[in-house]
């Protein structure tokens, strides 16, 4: 059973998975590496580093202290399995599932796939029946703001319908921060 | 009497499971959980299956082929020809990394 300060069934923080990251995941702890939702955030520390890491090199302006430390703050929570959500053609004899957990991460996936696109915060709702995403992001402005969050969008809708029982969602899109590229 | 060993039947899941093209990594088997954590001597088949009547065999999956969906179903279908009949079967994507 896990808490609040670990991840998934491991009995590690998130805390703990960073520092194993750290460490080249040696020696290897199977209650992390058999774990999906430490796997999920093992991955995720180390696409938001990278992806992070490109954004500060490229950034003409000094990149607020903290700023990674924040995205990375909110993964054990987004990424936790939560429910279960039947996919199309799931029958009681053979129930065919996602978490939701799984479902934030491809929708994490799918945002930062676009070019100068960082996901921050990833949160799934209902409203009414209908699955309402809210998600923050940061970006480099070499397009208009709003074409960056209308290409989110449709990259996250795309994601969405071909890998999770997800479809038709409410996508709202928050820029969190602007990073300005330097001149070459 | 058929007997069989619980965990070569966890074990034959798994391995029908993995099988599967687009399943990556399988996460803890529920089979084991469904059957008991004595699964080194053989039982009864109709123990066996009487058992799983009782449970969902869940086997959770890392997708790594699309659709996810997709993948699920055909890992259902592998765990069901690895199981006795009737045994419900449920195939948790618990994660998707389908780049």
């Amino acid at each position: 059973m896990s808490t609040p300060s670990t991840i998934g069934g491991s009995g590690y923080s998130l805390d703990d998975l960073s520092a194993y990251l750290d460490r080249g995941r040696t020696p290897r702890i199977a209650a992390i590496e058999d774990d999906a939702e430490c796997q999920a955030v093992l991955a995720e520390i180390e696409r938001l580093g990278a992806l992070s890491r490109r954004l500060v090199d490229e950034s003409a302006e000094p990149v607020e202290a903290g700023w990674l430390d924040r995205l990375v703050g909110g993964l054990g929570r987004e990424l936790r399995a939560g429910r279960d959500l039947p996919f199309a053609g799931s029958t009681p004899e053979r129930r065919l599932v996602m978490t939701e957990g799984a479902i934030r991460e491809v929708v994490r996936r799918a945002g930062d796939r676009v070019d100068g696109v960082l996901v921050g915060r990833c949160r799934l709702g209902w409203d009414d029946g209908t699955p309402h995403l809210s998600i923050s992001i940061s970006v480099t402005p070499d397009r208009s703001l709003p074409a960056i969050a209308d290409e989110v969008r449709a990259a996250i809708a795309a994601a969405l319908d071909r890998d999770t029982p997800v479809t038709a969602a409410v996508v709202d899109i928050e820029i969190e921060d602007v990073v300005e590229r330097r001149s070459s | 009497m058929i007997e069989i060993a619980l965990a070569d039947l966890a074990r034959a899941v798994d391995e029908a499971v993995a099988a599967v093209p687009g399943v990556g990594r399988l996460f803890a088997s529920g089979v084991r959980a469904a059957v008991g954590t004595s699964t080194g001597t053989p039982a009864p088949l109709s123990t066996v299956t009487r058992r799983l009547a009782s449970y969902d065999v869940i086997v959770a999956i890392e997708a790594t082929g699309g659709p996810a969906g997709a993948v699920a179903a055909e890992a259902a279908a592998a765990a069901a020809t690895a199981l006795p009949p009737g045994a419900r079967v449920t195939v948790r994507v618990a994660r998707a990394v389908v780049d």
